[in-house]
């Protein structure tokens, strides 16, 4: 008599055979075992060596609280005013002294030219300019002499007894003597 | 005893029972005496994440102070829509990564390596293999050598590691504190596990003799 398994149609597949392989091994089994053998153990050492806080430490974080709150420290609020109203008054004085140049040059450049006296002499040694046109004489030394025509005639350009050296540039075609 | 004693004496009795929200309440309030209490519950628990995750008692102890100084600072940013201890977590980590990324400009990190600092997924990939446990946090052997282990793990994984495995934080916690995915969450935990387990195995079989599969081939 045949028992089912022994039936061809009930054997296990080759796919059934690969799972069970990888469900039921002990090699699997195994590496789960020691895995959650190791967890606990990891566990167990983690926290059989904790480390706890210094005997000082509420003392000291109270002293960092009363730091970070103490109003005899300025707050940052009373640093950024005391750094604006610096910065202010500087900015006030650079302001004012500008103004104060701008209107002295131009006090000095709108005094006039003749009651002007330079600023470093004092007033009583100050040289007045005279400014009063100066009368120029024509000069008629040469007004007879008149020029006879072979006096002009004899009047060579300078470029006749000095030559440049060298070609003259040539005209061009399109040059055409003026017409006068 | 004095009259002021007894005042803080009874203040301290009232206080005692109320749990972590009704505390920063009473605090809201004005009573100083609550935020002392919340300072004495947590005040290991907050230290002792940020030496894990700094690996520096020095370090540790500043980062946990000013934890305090922050949420007596911000008290009322406190909304009382999440747990207290995730909105104190919240700033653990987060000055303890300010602190983090502080400490590897100081030792001159290439930040070309870790890529952008700011951004999380890249710059905490970076495991803090130069760590030497701090002598003076008092440890024994065995701890001085998980925390070793523990520094080689990325940040990224260290951190959520620290807050599962130690601080006893659920996932939902973590995925709050974090920023975080729930599944991200857990994957980064799981990956943080093996690389720890990867850097104990030492530890496992010279304490506690869990031969692995690997050992029994080699």
């Amino acid at each position: 008599m045949k028992t089912p398994l022994d039936n061809e149609e009930q054997h296990p597949s080759e796919e059934w055979a690969k799972l069970r392989h990888y469900v039921a091994t002990p090699k699997g089994t195994g590496a789960v075992a020691e895995s959650f053998e190791q967890n606990v153990m990891t566990k167990i050492l983690l926290s059989s060596s904790a480390v706890t806080a210094p005997e000082n430490f509420e003392d000291e974080v109270m002293r960092r609280i009363a730091a970070e709150t103490d109003p005899l420290v300025p707050h940052t609020w009373d640093k950024i005013v005391s750094a604006l109203k610096s910065r202010t008054a500087a900015v006030i004085g650079v302001v004012a002294l500008v103004t104060g140049s701008s209107i002295s040059i131009y006090t000095v450049s709108q005094q006039s030219a003749e009651t002007y006296t330079a600023p470093i002499l004092q007033k009583n040694e100050a040289v007045e300019m005279d400014l009063s046109p100066v009368r120029v004489e024509r000069d008629t030394r040469f007004d007879n002499v008149k020029q006879t025509s072979s006096m002009k005639a004899t009047r060579t350009p300078d470029s006749i007894n000095h030559p440049i050296p060298g070609k003259a540039t040539p005209k061009k075609a399109s040059d055409q003597e003026e017409d006068y | 005893m004095s009259q002021s004693q007894t005042d803080s004496k009874a203040e301290q009795k009232r206080l005692n029972p109320l749990t972590d929200e009704e505390l920063m309440l009473e605090f809201q309030n004005g009573s100083t005496g609550a935020f002392t209490l919340l300072m004495r519950r947590y005040k290991d628990q907050v230290v002792n994440y940020a030496f894990r995750f700094l690996g520096n008692y020095d370090d540790a102890i500043d980062v946990g102070q000013e934890v305090f100084v922050r949420v007596y600072k911000y008290k009322n940013n406190f909304g009382h829509t999440i747990k207290f201890t995730t909105w104190l977590y919240t700033i653990t980590a987060n000055l303890s990564k300010t602190e983090l990324k502080r400490y590897w400009r100081r030792n001159s990190v290439s930040l070309e390596q870790s890529g952008n600092p700011d951004s999380d997924d890249h710059a905490w990939d970076i495991p803090d293999n130069d760590y030497l446990p701090d002598e003076r946090a008092d440890q024994s052997e065995i701890a001085k050598r998980v925390q070793i282990a523990l520094m080689k793990v990325s940040p990224t994984n260290r951190e959520l590691i620290v807050l599962r495995d130690l601080q006893d934080c659920s996932y939902e916690q973590i995925a709050e504190i974090t920023s975080l995915e729930l599944g991200t969450v857990k994957s980064r935990i799981n990956r943080g596990r093996k690389q720890l387990q990867e850097h104990l195995r030492d530890i496992y079989n010279d304490y506690f003799q869990i031969v692995t599969k690997q050992d029994n081939e080699s």
